[in-house]
């Protein structure tokens, strides 16, 4: 006997249609897991490097590809010092990905300033095929009685 | 014959519903804006800076991030801010960061800056056609920052 015989056809439409929608939505969707969005402020005492509790995650697919994580954020800084900026990759130590920094603008020091950092990491730097984590991490590279005030903030993951 | 028939207009339904649904999805004309003149805003935060570009969602909403990457330059000494309209709602200041820059005023030199503000469903974002503006302001009416030649790009999906 036709399956199809038996099952209504309409049905069996409605069915196909669905799944088309189904698959063509989750194909480009982003997870919420890539993007992380703060609006506190938080001030980071102390010398590089301890973790800033900021963490996205991406899926590496069988063939492992580099991934592009962007910070964006807006900072104060009290004095003329500098702070490194890495990421923490899957749990381990603290790595900086083209050595960013923040220092203390030239003048006008009693506002807040704001950069993007882009950081690329490639398959050999700690990646593996399925879920990753990239935890912001840094601190000064001058004095362990520095400080840092992060205020609203981006952080951000894809795959390259 | 009456089944194949059934057949061929299911075959035909899911082709149109997926063409709907990828055509949706296909990257916009505006999806990335460059402004290439210089222009000069006057006054409080916050209003319209002019430029905009879109992004379309599918039924099922996603993120969006909105990069601006500019050329300014503060010709007074004020903290100007900056953030983004999400379909012609209000300046939104909380979306990331919204500091413009505490730099040298000497009212000829342009500084560079980039700003990534992630948008969310609850932001305001709806099926189809989203529009977003670069907003900002100074403190009081006469805080004056020029924009110079700048770029702007959204993006739904990975």
């Amino acid at each position: 006997m036709n399956i199809l015989s038996i099952i209504n056809p309409r049905a069996t439409c409605l069915a196909i249609v669905c799944l088309v929608v189904g698959m063509v939505s989750s194909a480009h969707a982003v997870p919420a897991n890539q993007v992380l969005r703060r609006v506190d402020r938080q001030q980071i005492f102390g010398s590089c490097c301890v973790s800033w509790g900021e963490t996205v995650s991406v899926v590496e697919p069988k063939a492992v590809v580099p991934v592009v994580v962007t910070w964006s954020t807006d900072f104060h800084l009290e004095s003329q010092i500098i702070i490194g900026v890495g990421l923490i990759v899957n749990g381990g130590p603290c790595q900086f990905f083209g050595a960013p920094h923040l220092e203390e603008p030239l003048t006008f020091a009693s506002q807040d300033d704001s950069r993007t950092l882009e950081f690329v990491v490639e398959p050999a730097q700690g990646l593996q095929v399925g879920n990753n984590t990239f935890t912001l991490c840094g601190g000064s590279l001058t004095s362990s009685s520095d400080s840092i005030v992060i205020g609203f903030n981006t952080l951000e993951v894809r795959l390259k | 014959m009456i089944a194949i028939k059934r057949h061929a207009m299911c075959l035909a339904m899911a082709g149109v519903v997926f063409g709907a649904a990828t055509n949706a999805h296909a990257v916009p004309q505006k999806q990335v804006v460059a402004v290439t003149i210089n222009q000069i805003f006057t006054g409080v935060c916050c209003f319209s800076w002019n430029t905009t570009a879109f992004a379309n969602e599918g039924t099922k909403l996603t993120p969006v991030t909105v990069r601006w990457s500019a050329d300014f330059l503060q010709n007074t000494l004020n903290n100007f801010n900056v953030g983004i309209m999400i379909n012609g709602g209000p300046c939104r200041l909380d979306l990331g960061p919204n500091a413009l820059g505490s730099f040298a005023v000497d009212g000829r030199s342009f500084i560079v800056g980039t700003w990534e503000w992630i948008v969310l469903p609850t932001d305001g974002l709806a099926p189809g056609l989203n529009s977003f503006t670069i907003c900002g302001g100074g403190p009081n009416d006469a805080a004056k920052v020029t924009i110079g030649t700048n770029t702007l790009a959204v993006r739904t999906s990975k």
